[in-house]
């Protein structure tokens, strides 16, 4: 609700692409692309702008949501991008293991 | 400008311009925010390991820069969340361990499903094959189609198989079951092969002849209980309306003949279903069983056209779920033991590295890596829910006949689309779920819903029932002092929850 008292149909935000980039702004419309309509706009200074109309509910109780599972989906790509190598040297090892010699 | 002269420095002093060494550097994990967990992180490491931990401290670890002398660091190395000085610890533990959880793919498939008929006296409300009635004989295996179903099963790696024969109702093929069991004894004892054999049945029509020929080849029983006789006779009309009566006396005489623990009971479960789980429950006890698995209703081939009348949401299911499993803990605090076996198989996933042998939750796919299924009519699938699907006009997960060896149905365009969609950790949707340690691929599942072996996780009733399961199960493991938390770790070894309850509590 606005303070007004009233439901938002839509809103509007920025997000700076060193905290969420891309990848992860995207891949957050997607999860809720069946519930939402999400906008992303490319803006000057590294900047993505966002406008997300909710098909239920008030606009800005959703960019809560949004904000924080984009986040998550960041953040869970920096630990896979420095992970990434434990992971496959794991896997190689463990199934190479496997294969009958 | 020296400080010594009273006056603050304009630079940062040297160090601040040195590469800072890291403590330690994350293992690969992945995490999420459990709804009834609140300011906790669930963290799910590649081996399945887990831990909690506080939102700040979430934070703190994925900077590299949590305290080595906390207890929250110490938890995290012992559970191989992170690598450090002692990383040379990591490696032997977590290799062994993903082997372990992974070892299924070896074998190849362990699990083969043979429908020796579609013949039936039942017009069960779910029914997913075509089930003909009792005197359409050309519904029945043939003895030819036999012979190759036992080539094809002993051609399977694995030393330990189970054969499993189901229909329509499997006993009207009673032959056929005669057939493949002693081929199938005797081949596998000359090839030093492990059999168990499972008769899926209502057990009606179970005669005495029939009976000492299971016990005699061992043979473990698996039947339908759907609840109170009431529930039962609605879901799984017969001709005298007495299905339920006619089961409990066959489990009776089962028993009698092969033992308690060799028969066992599935309960399918439909919108009438959902509203008395302490009356199914209740049944289970009386009929002293000691599981009871609730299974949701499966949404394939025929079934797929009595969903408005019988089927629910995943919503409704894990409602349902959560009072069926408020009564088990009731009933296990008194001392009643029972199981309910679809958490038993998760936790175990959670707190084992052991694979449960449960082919629906595998990463790759459990559909022709963990199991196969031979059609009455000689069609080899990848699946039931595959054969499921032929039942009503769609082959996609047809391999081939059984006349064919098995390396050319693995080689199949079927065989090569499926494998292709069966590794979870590679699914968009699948690949940064935390719980994809646990989980497992659906491609058949996927292409029923959507048309596409890969699916859409957003309307998968797969990932939102099981989303919905871990969800509550880790609830619960958040705090494993609970009557609950002790109950799920008693499932998951297999324990009895008053040892559990003992021991946790000395």
């Amino acid at each position: 609700m606005s303070s007004e008292g009233q439901v938002r149909k839509a809103i509007s935000f920025e997000v700076d692409e060193r905290l969420i980039p891309l990848p992860a702004l995207q891949q957050a419309a997607h999860e809720f692309a069946l519930v939402a309509n999400i906008n992303i706009e490319s803006k000057p200074g590294g900047m993505w702008r966002l406008t997300i109309s909710p098909s239920q509910g008030d606009a800005l109780l959703f960019e809560g949501t949004f904000r924080s599972r984009a986040h998550d989906i960041a953040q869970q790509h920096r630990i896979n991008d420095q992970t990434r190598t434990v992971r496959e040297a794991l896997v190689k090892a463990a199934l190479w293991e496997s294969v009958p010699k | 400008v020296s400080a010594g002269a009273g006056l603050k420095s304009r630079f940062q002093t040297a160090d601040m311009f040195c590469p800072v060494e890291k403590a330690y550097q994350l293992a690969p994990f992945r995490f999420a925010r459990i709804p009834s967990v609140p300011h906790r992180v669930l963290l799910v490491n590649e081996v399945g390991e887990f831990a909690f931990l506080a939102e700040s401290e979430f934070a703190t670890f994925c900077n590299s820069s949590l305290d080595p002398a906390s207890d929250a660091y110490r938890s995290l190395r012992s559970k191989h969340f992170l690598l450090d000085e002692y990383a040379e610890a990591f490696w032997p533990y977590a290799v062994s361990q993903y082997r372990t959880r992974k070892s299924f793919i070896v074998g190849g498939p362990a699990l083969h499903i043979v429908v020796v008929t579609l013949r039936c006296d039942h017009s069960c409300s779910y029914c997913q094959v075509s089930r003909q009635t009792p005197d359409a004989s050309r519904f029945d295996m043939t003895e030819e189609t036999a012979a190759h179903v036992t080539d094809r099963i002993l051609e399977s790696p694995a030393d330990e198989l189970k054969v499993e024969f189901q229909g329509g109702e499997s006993l009207l093929g009673f032959a056929r079951i005669r057939q493949l069991t002693e081929a199938i004894s005797v081949r596998a004892a000359a090839e030093g092969k492990r059999i168990e054999f499972v008769v899926a049945s209502t057990l009606n029509e179970l005669t005495d002849e029939q009976l000492e020929f299971l016990r005699e080849h061992r043979f473990h029983l698996s039947t339908s209980i759907d609840g109170p006789a009431w529930l039962h006779n609605r879901n799984r009309a017969r001709p005298g309306k007495n299905s339920y009566e006619m089961t409990v006396a066959g489990i009776a005489r089962a028993r009698a003949a092969l033992g308690n623990d060799a028969v066992g009971a599935l309960v399918t479960l439909t919108r009438d279903s959902l509203s008395c789980p302490e009356e199914i429950i209740d049944t289970y006890v009386s009929l002293g069983f000691s599981s009871i698995f609730l299974r949701p209703l499966s949404q394939y081939g025929f079934a797929k056209k009595t969903h408005d009348r019988i089927g629910y949401s995943q919503a409704d299911f894990l409602k349902f779920y959560d009072r069926a499993l408020s009564r088990l803990v009731d009933l296990n605090s008194r001392g009643i033991q029972l199981e309910e076996t679809y958490a038993a198989i998760l936790m175990k996933k959670i707190l084992t590295p052991y694979a449960s042998g449960y082919v629906d939750l595998c990463s790759p796919a459990g559909a022709m890596l963990g199991a196969l299924v031979y059609n009455y009519d000689g069609g080899v699938y990848a699946s039931d829910e595959g054969r499921m699907l032929a039942e009503s006009g769609d082959f996609k997960f047809r391999l081939g006949n059984v006349c064919q060896p098995r390396h050319e149905l693995f080689a199949s365009d079927s065989a090569r689309q499926i494998l292709a969609a069966s590794v979870a950790e590679s699914l968009p949707g699948c690949a940064d779920c935390a719980f994809v340690p646990y989980c497992g691929a659906d491609p058949v599942g996927n292409h029923a819903e959507t048309g596409s072996l890969i699916g859409d996780r957003r309307i998968s009733s797969f990932c939102q029932r099981h989303t919905g399961l871990f969800h509550r199960l880790f609830a619960h493991l958040a705090d494993p002092s609970s009557e609950t938390a002790r109950l799920l770790s008693a499932w998951a070894f297999g324990r009895a929850y008053s040892s559990m309850a003992r021991s946790m509590s000395s």
